[in-house]
């Protein structure tokens, strides 16, 4: 089979950094280990970041095909251009260094000179030469500036003649530009792919690209949750919130058939609410996440070293001494070691139905009124949350509650492996959350909130007492107190289920895959029906 | 008899080399055979080979062969190498060094094979841990105090340069080399690929970007990758062999590929070359030197390329220059080349040996009170010099013990100091001045402690000791007494000499409103730069490491230094209180716990509770009714100071900064009038409770002993001492259950009555409890003479064996 991949992200997104980066990876490794043709569309400026995760999770490139835009829009590389400018500092201080060290130069030559008659020439000349220097740097500087000035007028103007704002209901002008601009580069992504022919399923992992509506062929798009309907007044603040729920209703409304991670979000969301017939939607649990093999050091080198000691978990710790977290307070980051220290985890980034205030109310309770020496570390930017950001600067929480934002898989890793415990404090997910194989995988047990998601795989596996209410802090501090000097008896009670989950690797999901795209493309007539 | 070396490296290759000769120059050699090192080292491994030289008594070579002398070492380690060890050689680890530099009496000499990201050694050892630039400049000045009897030995050219003159004024140069320099000539080349070695791929960042230039470079050429890897590499088509013996690839594959790195020795390189491999190389910034004219020298990996496919497509004369020219490299490695300098560096090591004052110098050690306390913070002060000046005695030691306070009006009323001078210590008045990085740069340049373009970041400020003498530069280490800093809220503490500090609780973690964040900073930059963070209980040492984020191995559990009432000392009971009363000692700050205890007394008056309450202490006579509100009426133990407006402007919002920054002043203000609002408004209250304000401490005894029991609601200190003052005149305790208090009561054998802290109902409960159980809760105390035995006086061994521990003494 010729399984099409369909990635319209912006160019922002660093997939590996991503749960759903992650997965795909896996996915099309799982593809590629069962002998099916992966091709893959996808813009120019999303090629690094694919192929990032190529090489991540080992896919062989030259097994793949890719649809690309010839280029990335002009717009796009003017504004790089303009980035990388603005990083290496303003034009004026490299202007000032550059005069500085000129001069220093010329001070020196002069200090060196000995004879009066050779000082007094050089310094007429380079007199005359600072002034036919300066000039043109000052004219340079002048014009700079006037060009931004007149470029950003013109842009303005631009836009407002357009009237792209009010068009596409977006306030913010270069929101606006950088919609517009991705919306032409993925209808030219579907009209390349559509050129292209033979490809015998698309599937697109997410429902933010109303284009994809256009692709020829059986189109299997991935439907993970609609979260900011579930919660309208709490994703009030996300950017632009309201223009990406629009184009995700219309991918609901218009697409045909669909994949969820888990069988809530296909009753709930797909079935009740969008009417969509049952056998045209499938729920594919995870894949179980395994952190192990990223700081797992090979055992046979623990040999040939002779060491007794744990390598894996003593590297683990070299990770995290040697990582800098984003602390509200950039003095204490600056000072303190995290490798020695004990502490409780959630990796997550910051949306408002991840409940982290909940969790950080229930810490702060531990932490002040029972005493627990842990700290509490998570993964979000604290930065980017101003509810969360507030609460600990009023609460001074920022020495204890610390942000370890934009981590590389690795340090992940070993984020879960010396983590005490992990707890999930979520309110609504799209399946089973991924933390709970991440930290069992590294040996670390979670505690989890009482949503459907959670209780459909919990409750079967006998484990509701490691649940707690999502919506009350304190018993989930409560089950923190109760299990945090019980760690051990917690992780042998977690490692039933996780051997369970933990068969579901790459290869295993992707069949499951597979599965559902035959049946989907059996519906659309191009595979013969099974015989009975 | 011969010298004894400690040499405490684990490299096998570096040991081939070194050890022999030292052992050819007459030394005997002990190697470590227990290594803690980083990771991705896959050359280190343990030998024996040369314990036989050694002429050691066997259960001391037993010992010393089980040590790790690579996480600090510890006292008695440190007696044997100072019996039996004349030299060691130890590689820039910060605690190692460290402890050497405290308590080593021979010859350290700091071996240096490497250098870490171009840093200079001295800039590594300034830094406290990888990506920070604060100063710490106590190790440095430590290595200094030794004089000479430390030497600094860079083992190859690029490493001699850019030091601290503490360096380069005790340098021996002692350069690495290979045991065998001669060609082996083994490589046949038949295998038409290139090979480039590239260890730990996965887990070393570095490593990893090697790879990927490596990959992007020569992607299209046919290679081979070798090398030590810790975990697997996806890339079954290139890597060969991810062991560390991969001779049999380097003799079969066409070409090796290097990247130079001048800040280490590359011992894969020369072993390559020495079989016969012809390498084409670059060099991260190429210099016009030497190498620059060897045939395979190429300016960039698209030159590189270029080669190798010229080598690989059998180039026979390009082979065969490069080939040629390579042998130069290993003349320089040759034993002939470096054994000379050896000798010269050796005799001038072992001149040394011949001369070495073996006996300890007198040592001065400050003790210094850093802010103007007239409270606990004082008494602690001064029962920690007088009982450290006690026990120096009594063991003899050549220390000189100094006290410093800051100079303040209230030392200058009255005189607190006059029990140090009986005990003849001497007594220094301090100052602080305030400086700026420019001026530590100048400093640090003067003592010969930086090295060149090093730009250590201090804040803004720099808080500086000026005690108009030497600015306690004739003071060989500084015992802080409190880790609050002085002048300004975003000043850092400077000084030069190593110093230990005291951290009397975490308060600031519990009670975040006790000490605000910039003073919380400024605590935390003041232990992670401290030599040795001394605290005082378990709980504190938990919190040194959780919040303090301090590696354990830097902090110490000392005594805690508490006084006994005596009770026939005490004046007669009540002291003008009348009737049935408890005491609540307390003082006017925010985080004491007022408003949940006075909630508790309402609860308790309310279910028939008779005793009064008489609450005193600093500050809380405002808390009384009808009493007026005055400006600033509470004083601090601690005198604030006025704060100036933050020069660098935040980012963000202005007013939502300083709607986070509210004055302290105010805020304390607000809380007192609060709470007396409240009480004025309870009846019950208003009846019950006796404001006494701050009283004398004899007046105090005198209340506490004529109370039926003291009540303690406060929490997150590091244990009310109340308790104990209670206990020495025969009255109970009731206080908050939190685990800093169960540690002094434990400490002191005390059976407290606990009470929830967070509980109002429960703490009525338990006063209604004590109220009618006191009398059985008094009978229940321990004597005072078992009391004494915990007691500071009683506590100076224990004192002194901590800071020996710690070899600070």
């Amino acid at each position: 089979m010729k399984i099409g991949i369909f990635l319209g992200y912006g160019p922002q997104v660093r997939l590996g950094k991503e749960g759903l980066g992650r997965y795909l990876g896996g996915l099309m490794k799982g593809f590629q280990a069962q002998d099916q043709e992966v091709v893959i569309a996808c813009p120019v400026w999303l090629m690094r970041t694919v192929s990032d995760l190529m090489e991540a999770f080992s896919i062989d490139k030259d097994r793949v095909e890719f649809i690309n835009n010839r280029r990335d829009p002009p717009m796009w590389k003017t504004y790089q251009f303009s980035q990388r400018f603005k990083k290496k500092g303003t034009f004026f201080q490299q202007l000032r260094n550059l005069l500085k060290s000129v001069f220093t130069r010329i001070g020196n030559q002069l200090a060196d000179t000995e004879n009066a008659l050779v000082f007094s020439i050089l310094l007429v000349i380079n007199l005359l030469a600072g002034i036919v220097l300066l000039l043109p740097a000052l004219l340079l500087f002048g014009l700079r500036w006037l060009i931004g000035l007149l470029s950003e007028k013109a842009v303005k103007f631009y836009v407002k003649s357009k009237r792209i704002t009010k068009e596409l209901g977006v306030n913010d002008w270069q929101l606006a530009l950088f919609m517009r601009m991705n919306d032409t580069v993925n209808a030219n992504l579907v009209a390349l792919a559509n050129d292209h022919g033979d490809v015998d399923t698309w599937f697109v992992p997410s429902i933010f690209w109303p284009q994809v509506l256009g692709l020829k062929g059986t189109v299997v798009i991935n439907a993970p949750d609609l979260v900011t309907q579930e919660f309208p007044t709490r994703f009030s603040d996300t950017l632009n919130a309201e223009n990406v729920i629009k184009r995700c209703r219309e991918v609901l409304l218009n697409g045909k058939y669909f994949i969820t991670y888990c069988d809530y979000v296909k009753e709930e969301l797909l079935l009740k609410q969008y009417g969509k017939p049952g056998d045209l939607v499938r729920a594919i649990p995870h894949v179980d996440n395994s952190m192990l093999p990223y700081i797992q050091i090979d055992p046979a080198v623990q040999k040939t070293m002779g060491t007794a000691r744990d390598l894996t978990m003593a590297y683990a710790r070299s990770l995290l001494a040697h990582r800098k977290p984003i602390a509200s307070s950039e003095v204490y980051s600056q000072m303190v070691r995290w490798d020695g220290m004990k502490y409780i985890f959630y990796a997550s980034q910051l949306r408002p139905s991840k409940n982290i205030l909940g969790l950080i109310k229930a810490y702060e309770y531990l932490l002040r009124e029972k005493f627990i020496s842990h700290k509490l570390f998570l993964t979000c930017s604290l930065e980017k949350g101003a509810e969360i950001g507030r609460y600990i600067n009023e609460h001074r929480l920022q020495n204890d509650v610390v942000c370890f934002y934009n981590v590389p898989a690795q340090t992940l890793a070993a984020l879960y492996a010396c983590a005490d415990l992990v707890v999930n404090p979520t309110l609504y997910e799209g399946g089973f959350p991924f933390t709970f194989g991440e930290g069992m995988s590294v040996g670390t047990p979670s505690l989890m909130s009482r949503i459907p998601q959670t209780q459909d795989v919990l409750e079967p596996a006998g484990l509701e007492e490691i649940m707690f209410d999502a919506h009350d802090w304190r018993d989930m501090a409560d089950k923190m107190a109760y299990w945090l000097p019980r760690l051990d008896e917690l992780y042998e009670k977690e490692l039933p289920l996780y051997r369970e989950l933990a068969k579901r690797t790459p290869d295993v999901v992707a069949a499951d895959y597979l599965r559902a795209f035959e049946d989907f493309m059996r519906l659309d007539g191009k595979l013969p029906e099974k015989s009975a | 008899m011969a010298k004894k070396i400690l040499w405490i490296f684990n490299d096998a290759r570096q040991r081939e080399v070194e050890v022999p000769l030292l052992v050819r120059h007459g030394f005997e050699v002990l190697c470590p055979k227990s290594y803690n090192l980083g990771f991705g080292d896959h050359h280190v491994s343990v030998s024996d080979a040369y314990d036989g030289t050694l002429t050691l008594p066997k259960e001391v070579l037993e010992r010393l062969n089980g040590c790790d002398f690579y996480n600090g070492i510890d006292v008695e380690t440190m007696g044997l190498l100072n019996e039996y060890f004349d030299a060691l050689f130890c590689p820039p680890i910060r605690g190692t060094l460290r402890d050497l530099a405290m308590a080593y009496r021979g010859t350290l000499v700091l071996r240096v094979v490497d250098r870490e990201e171009g840093l200079a050694t001295t800039t590594r050892l300034r830094r406290l841990n990888d990506w920070h630039q604060f100063g710490d400049w106590g190790i440095l000045t430590m290595l200094d105090a030794m004089g000479d009897r430390f030497w600094y030995a860079p083992a190859l050219e690029s490493l001699t340069k850019g030091e601290s003159a503490l360096l380069t004024r005790r340098m021996v140069y002692l350069p690495l080399g290979l045991v065998d320099a001669s060609p082996l000539d083994t490589w046949k080349g038949q295998e038409k690929r290139l090979l480039y070695i590239c260890e730990n791929i996965r887990t070393d960042e570095a490593a990893q970007k090697r790879y990927r230039a490596f990959k992007a470079a020569f992607r299209k050429v046919p290679h081979a990758i070798v090398g030590g890897q810790l975990q697997p590499v996806d890339d079954d088509a290139s890597v060969l062999e991810t062991g560390i013996h991969f001779e049999p690839a380097v003799d079969a594959c066409a070409v090796l590929y290097r990247h130079l790195d001048d800040d280490r020795f590359d011992y894969d390189l020369l072993e390559a070359i020495r079989r016969g491999i012809p390498v084409v190389f670059t060099r991260e910034h190429p210099k016009d030197d030497d190498r620059a004219r060897f045939p395979g020298f190429c300016k960039s990996a698209e030159e590189a390329r270029h080669k190798v496919e010229r080598i690989l497509s059998g180039d026979e004369t390009l082979i065969g220059e490069i080939r040629e020219s390579q042998a130069a490299l290993l003349e320089a490695c040759a034993p002939a080349a470096y054994e000379p300098l050896w000798a010269q560096g050796l005799a001038r090591l072992s001149a040394g040996l011949a001369r070495q004052r073996r006996e300890k110098k007198r040592r001065r050690i400050g003790v210094i009170l850093p802010a103007p306390y007239t409270g606990g913070v004082l008494d602690y002060a001064l029962r920690f010099a007088t009982v450290l000046k006690d026990e120096i005695e009594r063991h003899g030691d050549d220390t000189d013990l100094i006290f410093a306070h800051p100079r303040h009006k209230a030392y200058e009323e009255r005189d607190y100091f006059a029990p140090l001078r009986e005990r003849k210590i001497p007594v220094r008045p301090f100052g602080f001045e305030e400086q700026d990085n420019d001026w530590v740069d100048k400093v640090t340049t003067l003592a010969g402690l930086r090295a060149e373009h090093d730009k250590p970041w201090y804040p803004e400020k720099c808080a500086v000791l000026k005690d108009e003498l030497t600015d306690f530069g004739d003071c060989d280490y500084l015992i802080l007494m409190d880790d609050a800093v002085p002048g300004g809220e975003d000043a850092a503490l400077f000084t030069m000499r190593p110093y230990a500090v005291v951290a009397h609780d975490y308060a600031q973690r519990y009670c975040p409103e006790a000490v605000p964040q910039a003073a919380a900073d400024q605590k935390a930059m003041v232990q992670a730069r401290a030599d040795r963070v001394l605290v005082t209980s378990a709980p504190a040492l938990s919190d040194a490491v959780q919040y303090g984020g301090l590696p354990g191995s830097r902090v110490a559990l000392t005594p805690p230094l508490l006084d006994v009432t005596a009770k026939a000392e005490a004046p007669l009971a009540g002291a003008g209180e009348e009737g049935d009363y408890f005491l609540w000692l307390t003082d006017a700050a925010p985080h004491r716990n007022h408003l949940r205890a006075l909630r508790a007394l309402l609860a308790y008056y309310e279910r028939g509770g008779s005793l009064d309450c008489v609450i005193a202490g600093e500050g809380t006579e405002a808390f009384a009714p009808d009493t007026q509100p005055e400006p600033q009426h509470f004083s601090f133990k601690r005198i604030p100071k006025p704060q100036k407006p933050k020069k660098r402007a935040d980012k963000g919002d202005p007013s939502e900064k300083e709607e986070l920054k509210p004055d302290p002043v105010k805020e304390r203000q607000a809380y007192v009038e609060g709470i007396r609002k409240w009480i004025e408004s309870e009846p019950l209250l208003r009846k019950h409770l006796r404001f006494r304000g701050g009283m004398k401490p004899a007046a105090c005894s005198g209340a506490l002993a004529g109370a039926r029991f003291a009540f303690h609601p406060g929490y997150g200190d590091n244990g009310a001492t109340v308790a104990v003052d209670a206990a020495g005149l025969g009255v109970p305790t009731l206080s908050s259950d939190y685990p800093a208090m169960r540690a002094l009561a434990d400490f002191m054998e005390l059976p407290l009555r606990y009470m929830p802290a967070f509980d109002p109902d429960g703490m009525a409960e338990a006063l209604l409890d004590m109220e009618a159980n006191c009398g059985a809760y008094a009978e229940g105390l321990p004597s005072r003479e078992r009391m004494l035995k915990h007691a500071y006086r009683a506590q100076g061994p224990a004192l002194y064996e901590a800071l020996r521990r710690e070899q600070i003494l």
